[in-house]
């Protein structure tokens, strides 16, 4: 396949794909390598700013979503009801979300109280991801946001979300 | 200073001190700490919490007296002791970080709004195939057909419309055709159909405890008469 082709041909994989779609994949699916992949991820991104559906990508693996602009209009046809998170949850998310990679004390030194329930919950709910440390056994587990909260609130990738919170928190500092 | 607390349940010390300088309208600084520490102490005092939580709360109160002690003796002391001094300062430093991270909360709760949906057909639906594919309009127009004269003539007319009698009309009804006095059976006998008489029970119990019509017993039998 010629290069000019590979943004198309990653344009049709990850229309028909149910789920997010690895680095890795694409490139085994299209016979090229890694760089030539996320190079052209890149441009599709560029391609589709200006049109109903994004590039989601999270930790190497990409999937195309409609753009948060339209998320009220695509709504009822999905007929999903609005996830609740209680203040508490919400909490937890905005520190992970604003300091990832972060640890379990880190939240609760934060948020000066327990947090294993929240986690807890925010682990269960597919927001948030734990993994251990792989040097140290004795490396605390760190937490990450997931895909499924950048789909939750309307981000294409852990970059533009915390870019976006530091826009927002900036009139909140001293 | 006057002003009412509300007992809610709070996240943590930390939302509850931020809460009590909000209502007070002042900056997160030591000597506004100072300031809440009473209301503070009352609120934890009427805390219901696990004892787990209430440490949390507790370790904050143990703070905030000692900054209200360091800052009512303050000339009389001197700055020997610097870690205590750190900590301190640690507590306005991280009540700060706090509110940071309630506004992040806040605005991470509004992107709701903004989500974004893959989608959700699946390559195995959308790839179902029709295995007859030999199937002709011409043969389906026929199977249909031989389906239709195979059904029992009386089937296509055995669904009856039953007729529903709503329980409102029954009321006017017993209602207007009580002028006078009257015998229960008489009005129950006027029913045509099972149904009906199900309505007209069900009306003149109604009726009853509306307390519009009350039945009693003669010797020739119950009687239904309008209430006075």
């Amino acid at each position: 396949m010629s290069i000019n082709d590979l943004e198309p041909a990653i344009e049709a994989i990850l229309f028909v794909a149910p789920n997010p779609i690895s680095t890795t994949q694409l490139a085994k699916l299209l016979d090229s390598d890694e760089r030539s992949i996320d190079k052209n991820l890149s441009n599709l991104s560029k391609t589709l700013s200006q049109r109903g559906i994004k590039l989601l990508s999270n930790d190497n693996h990409h999937q195309l979503v409609s753009a948060p602009q339209y998320s009220d209009i695509v709504k009822p046809l999905i007929e999903q009801s609005a996830p609740v998170l209680s203040t508490a949850n919400l909490e937890v998310l905005a520190i992970v979300a604003h300091y990832q990679p972060t640890t379990k004390s880190q939240i609760e030194q934060l948020r000066g109280v327990t947090s294993d329930k929240t986690i807890g919950n925010l682990l269960a709910k597919g927001l948030i991801a734990g993994e251990k440390g792989k040097g140290n056994p004795l490396d605390p587990i760190v937490y990450r946001t997931t895909t499924e909260f950048l789909r939750q609130v309307g981000f294409s990738s852990t970059q533009e979300l915390k870019e976006f919170l530091d826009r927002e928190l900036e009139s909140t500092r001293d | 200073m006057n002003y009412t607390v509300n007992l809610v349940n709070f996240v943590g010390p930390l939302d509850l001190l931020l809460r009590l300088i909000e209502q007070r309208d002042l900056d997160i600084t030591e000597i506004s700490l100072s300031a809440i520490t009473k209301d503070y102490l009352y609120h934890i005092e009427k805390l219901n919490t696990v004892s787990e939580e209430l440490n949390w709360f507790s370790q904050v109160a143990s703070r905030l007296l000692l900054i209200k002690s360091r800052i009512l003796i303050k000339e009389s002391i001197q700055d020997e002791d610097q870690t205590s001094d750190d900590q301190l300062a640690d507590l306005t430093k991280q009540l700060k970080e706090y509110k940071l991270i309630q506004s992040a909360s806040q605005v991470i709760g509004q992107r709701t709004a903004f989500r974004l949906y893959p989608r959700t057909l699946t390559p195995n639906s959308a790839m179902t195939k029709i295995s007859h594919s030999n199937l002709t309009k011409a043969e389906l127009a026929t199977g249909l057909k031989k389906i239709y004269s195979n059904l029992a003539r009386s089937a296509l007319y055995e669904h009856v419309i039953v007729p529903k009698i709503p329980i409102e009309s029954k009321l006017e009804q017993i209602e207007l055709s009580l002028d006078s006095p009257r015998p229960l059976d008489e009005i129950i006998n006027q029913s045509h159909s099972k149904l009906e008489l199900i309505a007209s029970l069900l009306a003149l119990l109604e009726l009853v405890k509306r307390r519009t019509v009350e039945v009693f017993e003669t010797p020739s039998g119950m009687v239904v008469k309008r209430c006075q």
